[in-house]
Parts: structure tokens; C-alpha cells; sequence
């Protein structure tokens, strides 16, 4: 038998801190070790010893994609420790947030990153010299996905609008209806954009493995709902302990999550759209019959297409959100601090977000736990690029790395420390 | 209201990892002098605001040549080209200007100015910045102040 390693750099940019090494024996591969930087748990100890009312703002500082995942999961777990509830056009101000995030980040992906792996373009610039138009719709559309965060947080990045109980300030009604013409337009968009992904032809490679996800009585998953998932899994957020176990693995800093008993599980747009088919508007749900798509799909490479029915709601549903809205009479709710110990999770366009916060009587953080979704689903990354070994065996190691980086970036994991600094191909020596 | 060819300077960073924070640290520093700044993780906003038909001068840490502290004005050709990120957490600045030349013709390309801060590869995580890329700061935001002055043209250095 001959043992061969496969030592994958795939993020130059962050060595030593994501890479995937896989152990092949003969034409199979025994074992897949992919090292991620987990970022949040840095945040989990800078937390405590502070304000409960500091969460959202520093915790938003994890990822520059999904912050608004993060400030809704921090909000409603100290509203939860705080006994608060956030209700009518607050509630409907968060989801439309949370649309905007929905928006610009699937569609970031999906255009920049995965829609390339189908054509055979090594990258988006190559595409989009084939299909200009499209990545333009493309952009067009996350810039309609921008705009909403950005009149509502306050700026795109790193929102700033956010609080427990609320927002600082509410938007006026003329000021967000001004949104409703470019996102009309960027539904259109996003249609066109679906059924183009639904031409492309999609590897048969499908998982078995249980799909998570929260689940609303009557809405498409975002903000609130129960932990659900396909096999049988349905119970308040505030269980997320009783039922999920992280845990060391020598090769990575970050925890590994599996569901008691069972094992590895997948969070995400799959397992959202399979336990919440039923609760998309028509028009996504028309949009997804269009490309063949059904709460039955187990094949990862197809999240493209699901991202693409949640952009689809998402606009759909910032439109209907922002069609009804009535200013507040105050942006927030009052809060009065107590101890106690919150819950939270919601749906980052990435998967679950689950929250803890112990708070004391003065409100000041004593512990913090923050599980992101690529935690999450890390081991069934793994599981995949094992399940994976036959095709990868044999073939060059350019290829194998090839067909091991398309696998993951399936899942869109949230490399959110990943450093971003400019790497210079020669030598050319500056001045001050 | 902005308009096209209005200057923005766009710091690229991650506030969170070290040296990596450079680019953001000088773009609040000139935000608070009341220039127009935005900040990103990440290089997508690059694409959007070229599209808009904004000049934009990027500042970004830069590993290379010199020591960390060092401003130096980047021309986009010096830039290594980056394979497809993982995640679209990782989308680059040599991506997002090969896009943005693609999609919106070499003018757009051309009205980016690259201040780079050079920086050791960061080893630890967490917020703050080296004593010597700190001192850099303010070096860094002048030449950025400098390039957005209406006086400034688009041009390499």
C-alpha cells in the first residue's frame, strides 16, 4: 500500500492558519485535516468584564461579510438574559437588515467565487470577460443588498446603527422607500442571474448527513425560530448546549461541533432551505422550481442555486418589508440591566449563529460563547474531501488541489481573520 | 452627495489581526479630518466604488520589500496575482482591479492609487498595530490626503 500527503497551502495569505492536508492510501483518502482560524474565540474573552450593551458593536468586528449575523445574534442574546422583547417595526427593521447581509454576501459569493468553479475560469475577472453583463447584474444586485445595510446600519461595513433594543435611529419612511426602486430592479436581476446558474451542470457528488437549521412558524428563517433539523431535532434555542458539543481536535484551534448523538452536521443555506422550503415567498419559490430545485437536494456544489433563491427572498422580502413600514415612535426599547444568562441564534447567510452571554446584576459580561456556523461544518468538510478520495487519488496534485478548493468553497466558510495585506511580486524598494 | 470622480480613500484591513489594520487605522484617522473614507475587510467595495466612477486611493499593508513603517506608493502591476480565495472573505485587491478592468475598461483600472504601509507577515491575532507601523499612521494619511486633493491627478507613481 503507498501512503501519499497531500499538503494543500490554500490561503497563502493566512499561513500556518488555513490549510488542508489530506492522507491518501492507494486510491482512497483516509484522512482530511482542514485548519481554519476561528476568530471568535479571541472575541469570547474579550468580552467578558464588559458592558452587555457593548456585545452587538464589538462582536460586529468579527467578520466584515456577515457583522450584522453577528450584531442580531448578540442583541437578542442580551435581550434574552435582559428579559426583552423587540417587536413590530424593530423586528421588521432587523429582518430588513438582515436581508440587505443576506444579499450582499450570497451574491459575493456567488458571482466573485463560485459561479467560475462551474464554467472552468480559473477566477471571476476571467468570467467576466466571457459574461460581462452578468457580473455586472451581479454587482448591481449586492449593491441593492449594500444600500439597504448601509441605510440602515449606518455604513455597509461593519454596521453602526445597531443596539440591544433596538436601533439609534430609525430610518424615515421617504428615506428607505427611496431603496425600493433599485431593489425592484436587482429582483429582476437576481431572477435572470438564477436561471443562468440553472444552465450550468452540477458535479452528482450528494451528502448524508443531518441538515440544521432554525425553523419559524410562518417565516423564512432569519432572526428567530426553533433548532430543527432532518432528523428529528426541534427544540429552543436555549438547549444549542444540550444538543450540539464542541470539541478539541489535535489539528486545529478551532472547535469541532457535532450533534449529540449523532455526529458531524451541516448548518447553512442547504439545511435552511430544506426545513423551510414552505415558508419562501412565491415568487422564490417559483424562482427555485424554474432551476429544479426541491427541499430534497443533498448536493453541496447546488448551494449556488440556493444562495440564489435566498437572494430572490431576501429582495422579495425587503420590498414587502419596506412596501408596509411606519416609522417608529421610538428607534429602541428601553432597557434595565439584570443578571441572567441569554440565548440567541440566527440565521448568517453562512448558517446558525448561536450566542451566549452570562450577565451579572450590573449588566457587565461574565461569560461569552459564540459558535459561527463554519464551526459548525468544518467536520463535514472534512467528511467531504474523504468522500471525495476516490476522485482525488489519482489525479495531479494541481488538480487534486483544484477539486479540494471547489469542495469547500461550496460551503463559503467565514475565514473572518484572515489577514488582507498586499503581497508585492519584485522587489521595488519605496521611500518615505 | 458623492459624485463620480470624486476621491475616496479605501483602507483594506482587518482591524483585528495585528498590522493588518493599518489600512483601516488611517482611513478613520482621515475620516475624522472629515475626508471621505470608507473602510472594508475585504476588496469587493474597491470594484464597487470603481464601477460608481470614483478615483480611490487604497491604503493597504504591504509584505515586501523594506521595513515595517515604510510607506511606499504601489504601482497595481507590482501586485502578486492571487489564486480564487476560498471564501469571499478573501477577494484581493489584484482580483478586484483585474475585474474592475474587465468589466469597466482600463480608465476605471487606472484611477486607483496604492499606498501601501509595509508590515511583517502578522503572527498574533488581536487588535492594535506595531510601534512601528503605528508611527506610520500618520505618514501614510498625509500621502493618502495628498493623492484625494482635487489638485491631485490619477496618475501612477
Amino acid at each position: 500500500m503507498t501512503t501519499r500527503i497531500i499538503e494543500l497551502d490554500l490561503l497563502a495569505r493566512v499561513e500556518g492558519t488555513a490549510a488542508l492536508t489530506l492522507v491518501l492510501e492507494s486510491d482512497r483518502v483516509v484522512e482530511a485535516k482542514l485548519r481554519i482560524f476561528e476568530a471568535p474565540r479571541l472575541f469570547e474573552a474579550l468580552l467578558v468584564g464588559r458592558e452587555c450593551t457593548e456585545a452587538p458593536d464589538i462582536t460586529a468586528r468579527i467578520c466584515g461579510i456577515c457583522p450584522v449575523a453577528y450584531q442580531m445574534s448578540a442583541c437578542r442574546a442580551v435581550e434574552d438574559a435582559l428579559g426583552m422583547a423587540v417587536d413590530g417595526v424593530l423586528r421588521d427593521l432587523r429582518r430588513l437588515l438582515y436581508c440587505g447581509e443576506w444579499i450582499e454576501s450570497h451574491v459575493l459569493h456567488m458571482v466573485m467565487l463560485h459561479a467560475p468553479d462551474f464554467l472552468g475560469f480559473p477566477d471571476a475577472p476571467a468570467m467576466a470577460r466571457q459574461h460581462p453583463e452578468r457580473v455586472k447584474a451581479g454587482l448591481r444586485v449586492k449593491k441593492a443588498g449594500n444600500s439597504v445595510v448601509r441605510a440602515l446600519g449606518g455604513r455597509e461595513i461593519h454596521p453602526v446603527n445597531v443596539k440591544v433594543g433596538g436601533f439609534y435611529r430609525a430610518p424615515g419612511k421617504a428615506e428607505i422607500a427611496a431603496l425600493l426602486p433599485d431593489l425592484r430592479a436587482a429582483r429582476e436581476e437576481a431572477e435572470e442571474t438564477l436561471s443562468w446558474f440553472g444552465t450550468f451542470d452540477f458535479p452528482s457528488f450528494e451528502i448524508d448527513r443531518e441538515l440544521v437549521a432554525l425553523r419559524h412558524p410562518s417565516e423564512y428563517p432569519m432572526n428567530e425560530g426553533r433548532l430543527a433539523s432532518t432528523r428529528g431535532l426541534d427544540v429552543d434555542v436555549r438547549e444549542f448546549n444540550a444538543h450540539v458539543v464542541e470539541e478539541q481536535v489535535p489539528h486545529s484551534t478551532a472547535l469541532h461541533a457535532r450533534i449529540r448523538p449523532r455526529g458531524s452536521y451541516l448548518c447553512g443555506p442547504l439545511s435552511r432551505y430544506a426545513l423551510n422550503a414552505e415558508r419562501l415567498s412565491a415568487r422564490a419559490e417559483a424562482a427555485a422550481a424554474r432551476v429544479g430545485l426541491d427541499p430534497s437536494c443533498r448536493n453541496p456544489s447546488r448551494m449556488l442555486l440556493v444562495r440564489g433563491v435566498e437572494v430572490v427572498y431576501a429582495l422579495d422580502e425587503a420590498i414587502r418589508i419596506i412596501e408596509s413600514y411606519v416609522p417608529p415612535s421610538l428607534p429602541s426599547i428601553p432597557l434595565a440591566t439584570r443578571s441572567g444568562t441569554g440565548h440567541a441564534a440566527t440565521e448568517a447567510p453562512r448558517g446558525t449563529l448561536y450566542h451566549r452571554y452570562v450577565l451579572d446584576d450590573a449588566g457587565i459580561i461574565r461569560e461569552a460563547q459564540i459558535t459561527p456556523p463554519t464551526s459548525q461544518n468544518q467536520r463535514g468538510m472534512e467528511e467531504d474531501l474523504v468522500a471525495m478520495g476516490a476522485t482525488l487519488a489519482g489525479v495531479p496534485l494541481e488538480e487534486a488541489r483544484a477539486r479540494a478548493e471547489r469542495a469547500i468553497r461550496n460551503y463559503d466558510p467565514c475565514i473572518s481573520c484572515s489577514t488582507h495585506f498586499l503581497t508585492l511580486a519584485f522587489e521595488q524598494r519605496g521611500r518615505r | 452627495m458623492s459624485e463620480p470622480g470624486d476621491a475616496v480613500v479605501l483602507g483594506i484591513g482587518q482591524a483585528m489581526a495585528g498590522d493588518d489594520g493599518v489600512g483601516v487605522a488611517v482611513a478613520r484617522r482621515l475620516a475624522a479630518r472629515g475626508i471621505a473614507a470608507r473602510e472594508s475587510t475585504d476588496a469587493s467595495l474597491l470594484v464597487a466604488l470603481l464601477a460608481e466612477g470614483r478615483r480611490v486611493v487604497l491604503v493597504d499593508a504591504v509584505l515586501g520589500p523594506g521595513e515595517p513603517g515604510d510607506v511606499i506608493r504601489v504601482r497595481p502591476e507590482w501586485l502578486a496575482s492571487e489564486a480564487t480565495p476560498l471564501s469571499s472573505h478573501g477577494l484581493g485587491v489584484s482580483q478586484a482591479l483585474d475585474l474592475a478592468r474587465t468589466l469597466f475598461g482600463e480608465p476605471a483600472a487606472r484611477a486607483v492609487e496604492i499606498v501601501g504601509v509595509v508590515v511583517r507577515r502578522p503572527g498574533a491575532v488581536g487588535g492594535g498595530l506595531s510601534p512601528a507601523v503605528a508611527a506610520a499612521v500618520e505618514s501614510a494619511a498625509a500621502l493618502a490626503a495628498s493623492l484625494v486633493a482635487p489638485a491631485a491627478r490619477p496618475r501612477s507613481p
